[in-house]
């Protein structure tokens, strides 16, 4: 939780802060280099290799672990691409046409798992040329997959820190946020490498220690009571403090630009390194964690963030590659860094199309299909998101939906298109890249006592000017908002529509139309009406404000409140708030690291609640628009049947000479009456 | 010389051949005014040593305290005490050393050579 602590709540108070911050780098371990023989075959994207060093039992099947392609090893001059299993000689890979496979090119297996999309695949039934079999990861048949279903791991975010002076640093483990689609008892098989205990099979393993330096995957992998089984991979670098050693974290290096919003979906900032660094470890992708220590006043603590054991931890994302420029004349390389939900906007997959079912039979349906079962299935068998970032849903009330159709898109628009469409909800990350789905405080009843209250702010808290914005006219003067609720048991929906803020708009605004809700009743969606058109018109809709110190309880997922405190003094305006409730909707950190400060600048919205909308009775058929309606009765159209029009059948007569037929007329007219023979 | 836990200026607990014509705690910049009217600083402090004419070994000296620290290293540094009720020194460690700022040459003499201490949370 986010929720400080009374004695954390001294600290932030406390005065003068310093905070250290390091920069480190994932460099992932090689598991495997080896050379290929023979050729690739597009059957089943494998290839035999030869000479090899290194462990296969390193590369764990699905783990869709890292290859680089190359002339030599460690080199991906040829390309890069992803494993999908080692058996005996052969590797296969995930779809791999990219690569111009030649004999002797050696690949490196690294032991690392990055954000990529995979790819279905779907043939023509050889039995039946008018249907298609679909596969997931190219060639896996449904059997029960999408009734069996599987479990969202939460593991704690990636993790940077020192080994201490007395020879050990720790990481701490839990899987607290796990959760399984089907609410399974689940069993737990961690494996730590490079740490003191090989593995463990607690829910919380705790505090796990490292006694050496260097880059390391924790493993979790999930099984459910009904067989399922998940699994997700975390990564651990461990360094020498300055002064103490030489495997130390990266030093010369500034931060700029840093910050995330919930519009933004997560978190970016832009990172310059004004050291030597191999090329090798600033690539596409690449792992980046930003972690710090601090004090305040002469107490050495670290407030707690969204996650238990990851106090130390200040930023988790990736590199951006096409933003990777070098600057020689002041010898320094400079890179953009996103979270997780971003850097799946870079990555694009096939279109996924699924129908809700009580007993699925194929991949194209699933389960009484909801939100969490649709985003699971999409990210579980068309990414590998799972396998790489925390994913929990919170302050989310799901809802059964019939079908769910994500187009040629990215990965983060596939999901938080039918998250956003269904329940209002976006799909955001947190600075350590957890990907929480959330609905948006306009989708809460009753969001002022459902989100948890994780500061008081007044005068005091903020430094420089406050910003203020206040909404004078409403912006939206009438809402009809609508959407359906499905019973997966019977397969049948209901049209519901509701109208805010009643029959009538308000005389100022726009008029805003909102469909394909999935909803409970119509009880449901007045409230939301309500409370949406409220949210929209709120009467401060943003506040802007610098905090006076390192504030990192503060961040923009989890949603949670903050309570401000404006005195009539305070303002011109003379505003009055008492323990009013706003949400974070931005966050920017500045670090200074000449003088160890870290300053946060918050964007804030109102929490509103709305009464309930009216709801509209959807005909079963369209109102009439004719004078003696009004437009606003029913009317049955009359259908007028045409006559049916009754052909004219002729029966040409054949005309015969000598018994030969020489041709049809319809009639024939005789001019005297000297003929003879028959017609 | 003045009295204290060392009594005079020192890096890593090595005397300065040369002891500073003069040495300050930089003023701090203020980070920022609360709402009800307080200065926010930083907890990390500076001090500027000045020497207004020193010899070449006098400069290589100081030079080398820099170049042991450039980058992962720190230095403790022996200075005035930030707080305290007389004047003593004191060794604040951990410290970081920035590129010395050099003067013109006189007659073989460096002028006006300054050294800041950074890093010093007092």
């Amino acid at each position: 939780m986010t929720i400080p602590t009374s004695q954390e709540l001294e600290y932030l108070n406390t005065h003068p802060q310093q905070t250290d911050l390091y920069l480190s780098i994932f460099e992932p371990q090689v598991a495997m280099i080896c050379q290929v023989t023979g050729s690739y075959s597009t059957d089943n994207q494998s290839i035999d290799f030869y000479n090899s060093t290194g462990s296969a039992s390193d590369v764990g099947d699905y783990y869709f672990q890292v290859a680089l392609i190359g002339t030599s090893s460690n080199s991906d001059d040829v390309g890069r691409t992803w494993i999908r299993s080692i058996s005996g000689n052969t590797i296969r890979f995930l779809e791999s046409d990219h690569i111009n496979w030649q004999s002797n090119l050696y690949v490196t297996i690294l032991k690392y798992t990055e954000i990529i999309p995979v790819y279905p695949h779907q043939i023509q039934n050889p039995a039946d040329e008018e249907d298609v079999i679909f596969y997931k990861i190219w060639d896996i048949a449904y059997t029960d997959q999408n009734s069996i279903l599987g479990t969202f791991i939460n593991m704690g975010s990636n993790y940077a820190g020192f080994i201490e002076n007395n020879g050990t640093g720790t990481c701490y483990w839990s899987a607290s946020g796990t959760a399984n689609l089907l609410d399974d008892a689940l069993t737990y098989s961690w494996i730590f490498e490079g740490a003191t205990i090989t593995g463990s099979s607690a829910h919380t393993p705790g505090e796990v220690a490292y006694t050496n330096t260097g880059d390391f995957r924790a493993i979790l992998r999930v099984t459910s009571n009904s067989g399922r089984v998940d699994t997700s991979i975390r990564y651990v670098s461990f360094y020498d403090r300055p002064g103490a050693g030489d495997d130390v974290p990266i030093l010369n290096w500034e931060i700029l630009d840093w910050g995330g919003s919930r519009d933004g979906i997560g978190y970016s900032c832009r990172i310059k390194i004004r050291e030597n660094i191999p090329k090798s470890k600033i690539i596409d992708g690449a792992l980046i964690v930003i972690f710090g220590e601090d004090w305040y006043g002469t107490t050495k603590h670290s407030v707690s963030n969204n996650a238990k054991g990851r106090e130390t931890i200040k930023f988790v994302g990736y590199i951006d590659a096409g933003t990777i420029q070098y600057n020689y004349i002041d010898g320094y390389i400079e890179f953009d860094v996103v979270s997780s939900t971003k850097f799946m906007e870079f990555c694009e997959c096939f279109s996924c199309s699924i129908e809700s079912k009580t007993s699925p039979a194929y991949w194209y349906e699933l389960l009484n299909m909801d939100i969490r079962r649709a985003t699971y299935n999409y990210l579980a068998w068309q990414s590998s998101v799972l396998l790489c970032c925390d994913l929990e849903f919170k302050n989310f009330v799901d809802q059964y939906i019939q079908y769910f159709d994500a187009d040629n898109t990215s990965l983060y628009d596939a999901i938080n298109s039918v998250v956003s469409d269904a329940r209002g909800g976006k799909v955001v990350s947190d600075s350590l890249s957890k990907i929480w789905i959330e609905q948006e405080p306009d989708m809460v009843d009753d969001a002022a006592n459902t989100f948890p209250v994780t500061l008081s702010i007044s005068k005091k808290d903020w430094i420089g000017d406050l910003i203020i914005d206040e909404r004078q006219k409403q912006d939206v003067s009438f809402m009809e908002i609508g959407g359906a609720s499905h019973d997966p048991a019977t397969n049948t929906f209901s049209a519901l529509l509701s109208d805010a803020p009643g029959v009538a708009p308000a005389y100022r605004g726009k008029v805003e139309r909102i469909q394909g809700l999935a909803l409970a009743d119509q009880d449901e969606l007045n409230t939301i009406a309500g409370n949406k058109y409220a949210y929209m018109n709120s009467r401060y809709p943003n506040i802007e404000l610098n905090l006076r110190g390192n504030y990192n309880n503060l961040d923009i997922a989890p949603q949670e409140i903050i309570s401000m405190n404006i005195a009539s003094s305070d303002t011109p305006r003379n505003i009055v708030f008492s323990e009013k409730e706003f949400v974070i909707r931005s966050k920017n950190i500045s670090w200074n690291s000449q003088t160890k400060t870290i300053l946060n600048r918050i964007a804030i919205a109102e929490l509103t609640q709305g009464f309930a909308g009216t709801t509209v009775v959807i005909p079963d058929v369209p109102p009439g628009d004719g004078d003696d309606d009004g437009g606003g009765t029913y009317k049955i159209p009359t259908i007028t049947v045409p006559p049916i029009p009754i052909p004219t059948i002729f029966n040409p007569l054949a005309i015969y000479h000598n018994n030969e037929f020489v041709g049809n007329a319809v009639a024939l007219n005789f001019l005297d009456t000297g003929i003879t023979g028959s017609i | 010389m003045t009295t204290g836990a060392t009594g005079s200026y020192a890096i890593n607990s090595t005397d300065f051949t040369l002891q500073p014509t003069s040495g300050r705690w930089i003023p701090q910049s203020i980070l920022g005014i609360t709402g009800d009217g307080h200065p926010i600083y930083s907890a990390i402090h500076e001090f500027e040593l000045r020497w207004s004419l020193s010899t070449p070994s006098d400069v290589y000296q100081i030079q080398n305290f820099r170049d042991t620290v450039i980058l992962t290293g720190t230095a403790s540094a022996d200075l005035p005490a930030y707080r305290a009720s007389s004047y003593i020194f004191q060794t604040y460690s951990g410290c970081s050393i920035y590129e010395p700022d050099r003067g013109q040459y006189f007659r073989e003499h460096t002028t006006e050579f300054v050294l800041i201490i950074g890093n010093i949370k007092p």
